[in-house]
């Protein structure tokens, strides 16, 4: 016969090891369950980040063949128009007929050729082609030659060390940031200077861009044109951000904008 | 140990009502498994406590239920689509081998011979580990295991079972040869059972609260 507490003892004996048994195959399961959502966690996070990019080209596909498009409709339509009114001009000029008339007849010739040498400045500005053909220096040195010619801002462009391609796809978001920040000067900022500097190091791409407006301030939602250039200030930030680079902003009221982007060299092959 | 037990099967079944929106349609079935349960133990209470009468048809008869609403739990639950037709087949299966069963042993209908617990143990055993095993090896992002109810139900359900699918068959070898020594193993079942309870209620309790959306 067995005595009581040998009994109690077994029932407490069989209990534990029930116990430790299920409390290791608990810590197996926890342990097993977190190391597989690590490498799911990184998946999805390469996923969405592939998935990002490839919305990011998608949209610079298509902004690209817009505006190409626009170029080609203003060169073809707008420009053509303007060129037949020129030549229609010059021969009323060159009649004589109307010699009361003829300082406003050459005023208004005078206007057409200067719209149709902004016409041309701005199809090359709208067209990626011009950017493939003679890079990413070139293109922002003409930006800022057609920004130039208005006559209401005055420009600086330097560049430091030899210029290279960061390769077609990057120049195109490049030069695009850069429209961006300088429409985004000219609209909102009342600045009169506008500065550009190009920094090609060995390994690292800087671009500093500023202006001498009035600067604005991030806590402050309200205006609604602040509002918009903010909204394009954070989609800067994100394609260059998703290429891989750094997008600094730095704006204080009176003082003028600065937008610092940093990219790797590397990164950009 | 009993009015705890009780104590526990209340609590389980209120935390059950209070948080029955946030658990949502996969756990309906938790409401009226503990019902069933809640009321085959008063009802047992009672014929021995008042009418003295020591009955065991109400634990064969409340087996099958049981069976049948934890497989359809884990039905709702499981993914694979192998998995959940077996779980279908199993419920018809199990349910026929009974009958048949009973129909040829009718004096164990009211006995304690628990064969329907043993086969019961069995299916929900593998039932629970194929969640589990389903559950680690999801390609989902989850944000943490402990806020499925579910697993902490897998584990109530792979504690409480083995442990008692042992202790039953041994149980009844133990009754022939020392009857002290299957006396005193009987409180290893009482404390599984509270045991799958407060592990229920921690699993019901773990749930994210679901945001109420406010209409514009």
């Amino acid at each position: 016969m067995h005595s009581y507490p040998e009994e109690i003892l077994f029932s407490i004996i069989l209990g534990t090891a029930l116990l430790l048994f299920f409390v290791a195959i608990f810590v197996f399961v926890i342990l097993k369950f977190q190391k597989n959502q690590f490498r799911n966690r990184l998946q999805q996070s390469q996923m969405q980040k592939e998935y990002d990019q490839a919305i990011l080209h998608v949209q610079i596909e298509v902004q690209d063949k817009t505006m190409q498009r626009i170029g080609e409709e203003l060169h073809d339509n707008i420009g053509q128009l303007l060129s037949v009114a020129r030549i229609h001009l010059n021969v009323v000029e060159e009649s004589g007929i109307h010699e009361d008339n003829m300082g406003a007849i050459k005023e208004a010739n005078s206007l057409i050729e200067k719209s149709l040498g902004d016409l041309r400045l701005l199809t090359k500005s709208l067209d990626s082609d011009f950017l493939k053909d003679f890079g990413l220096v070139e293109s922002i040195g003409h930006e800022l030659v057609r920004i130039k010619n208005t006559k209401i801002f005055r420009t600086d462009f330097k560049v430091h060390g030899d210029p290279y391609s960061l390769g077609l796809h990057h120049d195109i978001v490049v030069f695009r940031v850069v429209q961006e920040i300088l429409q985004n000067s000219i609209k909102h900022s009342k600045a009169k200077d506008l500065a550009v500097a190009i920094t090609f190091g060995d390994q690292i791409f800087q671009l500093a861009a500023e202006d001498n407006g009035c600067g604005f301030d991030f806590s402050e939602p309200s205006d609604s044109a602040l509002s918009q250039s903010g909204a394009g200030l954070r989609n800067i930030q994100r394609r260059i951000a998703l290429l891989g680079g750094t997008c600094s902003l730095d704006s204080r009221i009176g003082r003028g904008t600065r937008v610092a982007i940093t990219l790797s060299r590397k990164m950009s092959k | 140990m009993k009015y705890l037990y009780y104590a526990l099967m209340f609590i389980c079944l209120m935390v059950f009502l209070y948080r029955r929106e946030d658990l949502g349609k996969s756990l309906a079935l938790l409401g009226p498994l503990l019902v069933c349960s809640l009321t085959v133990e008063l009802l047992t209470d009672y014929q021995r406590e008042v009418l003295c009468i020591k009955n065991w048809y109400q634990y064969h008869i409340y087996q099958p239920i049981e069976y049948i609403l934890m497989t359809m739990i884990f039905y709702n639950n499981i993914r694979n689509v192998l998995v959940r037709k077996a779980m279908l087949w199993s419920a018809p299966i199990f349910l026929t081998t009974l009958v048949v069963y009973y129909s040829f042993q009718p004096a164990s209908f009211n006995s304690e011979k628990f064969i329907d617990f043993q086969v019961e143990s069995f299916f929900l055993i593998i039932w629970a580990i194929l969640y589990l095993v389903e559950i680690v090896n999801t390609d989902a992002v989850i944000e943490s295991i402990f806020r499925l109810p579910v697993f902490w139900l897998s584990f109530a359900v792979l504690l409480f079972y083995t442990g008692n699918i042992f202790i039953v068959g041994f149980r009844d070898f133990l009754a022939k040869y020392d009857v002290k020594m299957r006396d005193t193993l009987m409180i290893v079942p009482r404390c599984l059972n509270l045991i799958f309870y407060l592990m229920i209620i921690v699993g019901l309790l773990c749930t994210r609260t679901r945001k109420k959306s406010s209409s514009v």
